[in-house]
C-alpha cells in the first residue's frame, strides 16, 4: 500500500496561501498547493504541502514573514497510508 | 453456509423460485437444488448464469443436482463492471473568474481525485486542458497515481499540436475526436469540473 508522510501549512485566507507558496518557491523549496484535507477542516480551503525535511527551513521563513504581515497559520504533519490519513498539529 | 433445496416433483417455475430464495438467504456458500426435469434444470442454470454465479451440475439416478456457488464480490469488482465515470478536463482552469485561482483549483481537483476511493475510468484532456498532461505540469505525478489505479488518461492530439507541446506528453496516450466522443457516449457518468 502506498504510504507517504508530509507537512501542511494552512492559513486564514486563500490569498495568504498563494502568497506563501510564492515566497517558499522563491527560496527554492519544493512545495505545492493542495485543498485542505477534510480531516483538518470542513471549510473549503487551500494548504501548502511540503516535504518533512524542509520543515525547519519553512518554519524560519514563516516566522520572518509573519513578523511583516502578522497573519495566523497552522502547521500539520500528515501520515498517509493508502487513503487513510493521520493528521497531527505541529 | 450451504443449503439443499429439494425441488423434485415441483413444476416450473417453482425450482427457480425456491433456488432464488435459498440464494437470498445465504450470504456466501453453495445452494444445491435437486430437480427431476431437464427444462427446470436448464432454467435454474440459466438463472445462475444471469446472476453471474458459477455452478456445477451432476446427474444421479435421474435427479439433477445443480450446485450454485455464491461468493461476496468485492466492491471494486462490481463497481468496475458497470460504472464508467468519465472526467472531461476542457481547460487548465476550473471555473470562471480569476485565471490564477482557476489553475490552482484545477490542480487541487486532480490531486483530490487521487484521494477518492473510486477513481474515474477515463479522463479526457482537451483544449488548454492538454497542458495538464505534459512535462512541467504539477499534476503529472497525480495522474501517474490515477493511471496506476486503472484510470485511462487521454489527451487530444490536435490540441497538443496547436499549443506546440506534442513532444512533451508526460502521461497517458494521445487521442483523437473519435475516441473523445466514444468515451463520453459509452460513459455512465460524465463529469466536467
Amino acid at each position: 500500500m502506498r504510504s507517504e508522510t508530509f507537512c501542511l501549512i494552512t492559513a486564514d485566507s486563500t490569498h495568504q496561501i498563494m502568497k506563501l507558496e510564492k515566497l517558499i518557491l522563491e527560496n527554492n523549496i519544493k512545495v505545492r498547493i493542495i485543498p485542505v484535507p477534510k480531516e483538518v477542516t470542513a471549510n473549503c480551503g487551500l494548504s501548502i504541502k511540503f516535504d518533512v525535511s524542509d520543515l525547519e527551513k519553512i518554519k524560519s521563513l514563516l516566522q520572518n514573514d509573519n513578523q511583516k504581515d502578522n497573519f495566523d497559520f497552522c502547521l500539520y504533519n500528515v501520515e498517509k497510508t493508502g487513503l487513510k490519513k493521520q493528521i497531527t498539529k505541529i | 453456509m450451504n443449503k439443499i433445496v429439494d425441488a423434485t416433483g415441483k413444476l416450473c417455475p417453482m425450482p427457480i423460485i425456491m433456488t432464488k430464495k435459498a440464494l437470498k438467504e445465504i450470504e456466501e456458500g453453495i445452494v444445491e437444488t435437486l430437480i427431476d426435469s431437464e427444462i427446470s434444470k436448464e432454467n435454474v442454470e440459466k438463472m445462475a448464469k444471469e446472476m453471474g454465479l458459477s455452478f456445477e451440475t451432476a446427474e444421479e439416478n435421474g435427479i439433477y443436482h445443480v450446485k450454485i456457488t455464491k461468493i461476496i464480490k468485492s466492491l471494486e469488482e462490481t463497481e468496475n463492471k458497470d460504472e464508467k465515470t468519465v472526467m472531461v478536463i476542457a481547460s487548465d482552469k476550473m471555473g470562471e473568474g480569476s485565471e490564477e485561482l482557476g489553475k490552482i483549483l484545477m490542480k487541487g481537483f486532480i490531486y483530490t481525485l487521487t484521494e477518492m476511493e473510486k477513481v474515474p475510468s477515463t479522463i479526457l484532456f482537451y483544449n488548454s486542458g492538454a497542458k495538464i498532461t505534459v512535462e512541467g505540469s504539477e499534476s503529472v505525478e497525480d495522474l501517474k497515481v490515477l493511471k496506476e489505479r486503472g484510470t485511462e488518461i487521454l489527451t487530444c492530439g490536435t490540441c497538443l499540436n496547436y499549443y506546440g507541446i506534442e513532444d512533451k506528453l508526460a502521461i497517458g496516450e494521445i487521442s483523437n475526436m473519435y475516441t473523445i466522443i466514444e468515451r463520453q457516449t459509452e460513459a455512465t457518468k460524465v463529469i466536467r469540473p
